[in-house]
């Protein structure tokens, strides 16, 4: 498991270059906005995803069958790109973590800043954790279309479920009015409870994407 | 022992089904020789548990599940990520061999000529091959698992690689399962050869033993269809007809000449799409 883990580590580095600069750029940016949700949140959803990119490499290259002739098992390959995802969000959830508080320090409002690590803990783990299961049953190519599909639905569901709940319009309900709200009013209740939620989430997925890869055939 | 057994093996896909029996001793070099398509690529992938068959057993070095740490493996197609280098993917099989030997890897790249940091994608198609030909041979495995190892190498770096797996054989316990369409290669190299077709085992024998129990006659178009059921393999050409016999089907009358496994194989197969 060593050598995969360093295996994707080199991949990293060369190929992902361009996407880690977006990462570090945008967190920087960051940290001029006021309260742009899109700035703090983009760095995360951008870089829990380059498991994925480095996957889609696997899978072009053929390392992924000849991975299935390597003293490896399944569960070895699966775990690997989860624990990659979890050292990208340890890393980019540290970096916003750091330019936010020093923002926040600076403005007097330093006590907001617990409230930002359910949201980026939740962004970090739930997206992957949707994605990574469909990519290791259909592949990357399919398990993109999949996810976006997915996705697509869940938002419109939301969205006319919100319409039909409240009887206003969704941009009131899902912008940064609601996002600003989440942050006054985090709780340590709600928030240990979103981080517990995402991380099972996240484990149930592990599991999931080991058992559909298992009857992968390579 | 054995150092592969595939009993009853049977795959099944939309358009094409495997039905196999084949065993490799261990100090043996089995060529598996087939047209694209015939199946070799299938057999190796169940025989590496990379697929599943649907009926039948594969056993390897006396396992039902592959014991992968012992076996060394070069794909059709070399499969290493592009960015990486010799140095690198060292590194990376150290990890992932419990047995990797590095100065043995590092000296296999000297002799094959294999740079060390040049990427992946930078090396030419016959170097990929030897590179996955050195991580194959650099942690101590006891069978040799390779599909078309030789294919895309130029005549010397092929001789130089198929003295390589000659090499390895002298060791009592090792084996080697060889596929290739280069016949002429396995020729040099095989004790045993099996003739895969359509998925299909046509024949399986010490390669000695071929070149001792067929044999291949000239005549004509009339004497050779006279011998009707015994022909296996025909080549018809504007002098005459060629044809593959057992050794004891062939009439004394007519004249017979030096078969290669090569004709062997062309004919039998040709034979068999008729």
């Amino acid at each position: 498991m060593k050598g995969l883990l360093r295996k994707d580590l080199y991949m990293m580095a060369a190929y992902c270059r361009s996407f880690l600069l977006i990462v570090f750029g945008f967190a920087i940016v960051g940290a001029f906005g006021q309260d742009n949700w899109f700035f703090i949140f983009y760095p995360m959803i951008v870089g829990v995803m380059l498991p994925v990119t480095i996957q889609s490499y696997d899978e072009k290259f053929r390392w992924e069958r000849y991975c299935g002739a390597l003293p490896v098992t399944r569960a070895q390959v699966v775990s690997v790109k989860y624990l990659l995802t979890l050292i990208m969000v340890g890393a980019v959830f540290a970096l916003i973590m750091l330019v936010q508080g020093l923002r926040l320090g600076l403005a007097g409002r330093l006590a907001e800043l617990p409230a930002l690590i359910p949201i980026l803990l939740a962004i970090g783990l739930i997206g992957p954790a949707i994605l990574l299961p469909i990519i290791f049953r259909l592949g990357v190519e399919k398990g993109r279309i999949a996810y976006y599909i997915l996705i697509g639905a869940i938002c419109a569901f939301g969205v006319i479920l919100s319409y039909r709940l409240s009887g206003t319009p969704p941009e009131t309900i899902g912008g940064a009015d609601a996002a600003t709200q989440i942050v006054v009013q985090g709780s340590l209740g709600g928030t240990l409870l979103t981080v517990a939620v995402s991380a099972l989430i996240y484990a149930l997925s592990w599991l999931l994407s080991i058992c559909f890869y298992r009857k992968r055939e390579l | 022992m054995n150092a592969i057994e595939l009993k009853g093996l049977e795959k099944h896909y939309d358009d094409f089904d495997l039905k196999l029996d084949l065993t490799l001793p261990e100090g043996c070099i089995l060529g598996l020789v087939g047209e694209n398509g015939a199946g070799k690529s299938t057999t190796i992938r169940l025989l590496l548990g990379m697929a599943k068959p649907d009926a039948g057993s594969a056993t390897v070095l006396g396992q039902e599940r592959p014991p992968l740490e012992e076996i060394g493996v070069v794909l059709d197609e070399p499969a290493f990520p592009e960015c990486l280098s010799a140095k690198k993917l060292g590194k990376i099989m150290a990890g992932i061999y419990r047995n990797w030997d590095q100065p043995c890897f590092e000296g296999l790249l000297r002799k094959l000529s294999v740079p060390e940091t040049k990427p992946f994608k930078e090396l030419s198609r016959g170097m990929k091959m030897k590179l996955s030909i050195a991580v194959a041979l650099s942690h101590h495995a006891r069978l040799l698992v390779l599909d078309e190892p030789t294919s895309g190498l130029d005549p010397v770096v092929r001789d130089e690689v198929v003295e390589l797996f000659s090499e390895f054989t002298r060791e009592e316990d090792h084996a080697v399962l060889i596929s290739s369409h280069i016949v002429s290669d396995l020729e040099k190299l095989c004790d045993y050869v099996a003739f895969l077709h359509r998925g299909r085992l046509l024949l399986c024998e010490e390669a000695d033993a071929l070149r001792e129990q067929y044999v291949l006659v000239q005549g004509t178009r009339e004497e050779i269809d006279a011998l009707g059921a015994a022909v296996l393999g025909r080549r018809n050409s504007p002098y005459g007809v060629s044809a593959v016999l057992k050794r004891e089907d062939a009439p004394e009358s007519l004249r017979r000449s030096a078969l290669s496994i090569e004709d062997l194989f062309i004919l039998m197969v040709k034979e068999e799409r008729t």
